[in-house]
């Protein structure tokens, strides 16, 4: 028994999906292993994990930027895979991507008019009038003040130069976004705006959102489910607050217990992981998170571990010590 | 934090410090898009200390002259800087310093750790050699006596199996090894004084952790005093004994971390703070966040352009005073700061 949402019900689905990549040795790169997750329309989902965990290769799968080596991606029901070029050129305005570093993701050369208005000339046949129309209102909802429309991006500052890369992805009115560590490069005072802003989007627009961040406290604030990754595999999953507050995952407490509170009289009992997160080509057989487990033991060196869920169905691991009162359910993926 | 400081509150004293930065100026001529020359105003007037022994947060948004505090430290500026004021090391003034002479505190007395631990080693050369030159630098030891300093600094910053980590070129090495490695170049020579210059910023939460657990710990058993540049208020209220706050090449605030995160005095170190711990949906309005124009020097506070509270006085830059009678180490620079 699942308690999972039916497939027909969501605007995404990644369904036992795996990339692998050929970097030229003997074994490819598996970047993302087996990994299913669904995201309902308006629904907004964190994927965290440290570098190399697959968060990027996930979100570019997602809307058809990279093809996936093993399983299926449907958008809407529709499979990208097989789907004839000029509807997922169609279908492309309803899903968009926001990236960590606006910088490199506008042309330099460009007005930020000009660069807001791209996506129009693309996706909509508004007239030169109502396209220029569209872009004020945009930048208003984005807070731009209207005379940064005529200017460059190295005329800008970080924070605003994301605010104009939201609006770019937003002005298709699409279903889906997904939004690649979107304020890591940005100052903390800068970051919360932006955060407040796609809160704000999320409610007025209800857009879903795939959120790749490796910042918990932003997860938190801003998303209903949470998806951990490590080494390619989803460990742990299921609503924020269940998640955060019990984590049940070693790999999700080290990962919770390692935030600093910027609260000098908490003072964070720290659960510390010994060494690195191992490369993607030298994986370990069992569990992928063998080699820095704290509570490892030998049998969690033979095969990956199932997913099991919680009574409510919801809040999944995937660990071979975890509480079977707790976790008394497998599922479809064991 | 498992670490205590070795000296208590009145450390920020000048008398007590082993770095005393004041009023530094620092200014970089550039052409604009017509050709004039203008100076971006990088630094306006520093006024910074590291007590013996005391862990010092140096925190401020990008461009607020963090990083280019720590590079006059050093002496790295680029020829084209201009500068003025003193940074006083051991009540030698660093500015005052060239050549061979300043060869003697780099790299010896104040050891220095880069933002990128792959840039600050060299790609062509074994870890291990590269410290040996480091301790050979600055000691008389021979060559099989540094060999083993090495091999000793290794292992006590974490490295597994040092003997051969040795023979290691840095490629060979992940983004936390290498970290590790380069904080082994920092300390190896027992410095007095550790610049940290974002240490983990590259590095996964989990290893950041493990990082800064182990610079905290080198730097309390060498009896050293540490200045550790970050934007992370978790770092500084999890690792720090005092801190201070820039915005705009200026120190606005700063104290014991105690004290200023229980009693922030300055607009923006209070819009910091619960920026950091801002929830979405609090009542947090949006705020003014434009990058402070540096070409442009102005008599007034440098914060008033953004500051919420900012009134006529505020058009005068404000002067440093301390905070309480009771805790002068706690310092602000701000005409509205409530001082009883």
């Amino acid at each position: 028994m699942t308690a999972m949402t039916p497939p027909e019900s969501a605007l995404l689905h990644l369904d036992n999906v795996t990339r692998s990549f050929d970097v030229g040795g003997k074994r490819p790169l598996v970047a993302v292993r087996n990994v299913s997750l669904q995201i309902r329309p308006g629904e907004v989902v964190g994927l965290v994990g440290e570098s190399g965990s697959g968060k990027s290769t996930i979100g570019r799968m997602a809307i058809a930027l990279l093809p996936p080596t093993g399983g299926r991606v449907t958008f809407d029901g529709s499979d990208l895979a097989t789907m004839a070029p000029a509807d997922l050129r169609r279908l492309r305005q309803r899903m968009q991507i926001i990236f960590q570093d606006p910088w490199g993701a506008l042309n330099p050369r460009h007005t930020i008019g000009r660069l807001m208005e791209e996506p129009l000339l693309l996706h909509t046949t508004l007239t030169a009038a109502q396209r220029r129309k569209e872009v004020i209102t945009i930048a208003q909802r984005m807070q731009l003040g209207l005379s940064l429309l005529d200017r460059y991006p190295a005329q800008l500052s970080g924070g605003q130069l994301q605010r104009v890369c939201i609006g770019r992805a937003l002005a298709t009115k699409p279903d889906l976004l997904v939004l690649d560590e979107p304020t890591s490069s940005l100052d903390v005072s800068v970051r919360a705006g932006i955060l407040q802003l796609l809160d704000t989007l999320r409610r007025e627009t209800g857009v879903a959102m795939l959120f790749i961040s490796h910042d918990l406290e932003t997860i938190h604030a801003l998303c209903d489910r949470v998806v951990v990754l490590y080494l390619g595999c989803e460990v742990e999953s299921g609503p924020v607050d269940a998640v955060f507050k019990n984590p049940a995952h070693p790999y999700t407490q080290a990962l919770l217990s390692a935030q600093l509170s910027a609260d000098p009289t908490v003072k964070t009992r720290r659960q510390q992981l010994q060494g690195e997160i191992p490369s993607p080509l030298a994986a370990p057989s069992g569990c992928p998170f063998s080699t820095r487990c704290p509570i490892h033991e030998a049998r969690c060196d033979s095969g990956l571990p199932p997913l099991r869920a919680d009574v409510s169905g919801v809040h999944m691991a995937r660990c071979l010590r975890l509480a079977p009162d707790q976790f008394p359910l497998a599922t479809e993926h064991a | 934090m498992n670490h205590p400081a070795p000296t208590s509150a009145k450390a920020l004293d000048a008398a007590n410090a082993i770095l005393s930065i004041r009023g530094v100026h620092l200014a970089f001529a550039s052409r604009d898009m017509q050709g004039a020359v203008r100076h971006a105003h990088v630094l306006n007037g520093v006024d910074l200390d590291v007590g013996l022994g005391r862990i010092v947060g140096l925190i401020g948004e990008t461009g607020a002259g963090k990083s280019m505090t720590a590079t006059a430290t050093i002496g790295l500026l680029p020829p084209s800087a201009e500068v003025t004021g003193k940074i006083l090391f051991e009540g030698v003034d660093l500015l005052s310093l060239q050549g061979a002479a300043l060869d003697k505190v780099r790299g010896a007395r104040i050891g220095f750790i880069a933002q990128n631990p792959r840039a600050a080693l060299e790609p062509v050369t074994r870890v291990g050699d590269q410290l040996v030159r480091l301790i050979r630098a600055h000691s008389s030891l021979d060559a099989k006596a540094a060999r083993a300093r090495a091999i000793e600094i290794l292992e006590a910053v974490g490295i597994p199996d040092p003997q051969a980590r040795y023979r290691a070129y840095p490629h060979e090495l992940s983004g936390g090894m290498a970290q590790r490695v380069v904080i082994a170049m920092a300390l190896v020579n027992q410095p007095q004084l550790v610049i940290a210059d974002e240490p983990t910023t590259g590095l996964d939460v989990t290893v950041q952790a493990q990082v800064l657990d182990l610079l905290q710990q080198l730097v309390r058993a060498q009896g050293a005093a540490a200045l550790i540049i970050t934007h992370d208020l978790g770092i500084v209220a999890q690792y720090c004994d005092d801190m201070a706050i820039m915005f705009a090449g200026r120190v606005v605030e700063r104290g014991p971390v105690a004290q200023v995160f229980a009693d922030p005095q300055h607009p923006y170190t209070r819009r910091l703070i619960a920026a950091s711990r801002a929830r979405i949906g609090s009542a947090l309005t949006s705020m003014k966040s434009d990058p402070p124009d540096l070409f442009r020097q102005t008599k007034a506070c440098v914060y008033a352009d953004r500051c919420e509270l900012a009134a006529a006085v505020c058009q005068t830059a404000p002067v440093e005073k301390p905070c309480t009678p009771a805790a002068p180490a706690h310092r602000v620079q701000c005409h509205l700061a409530q001082i009883p």
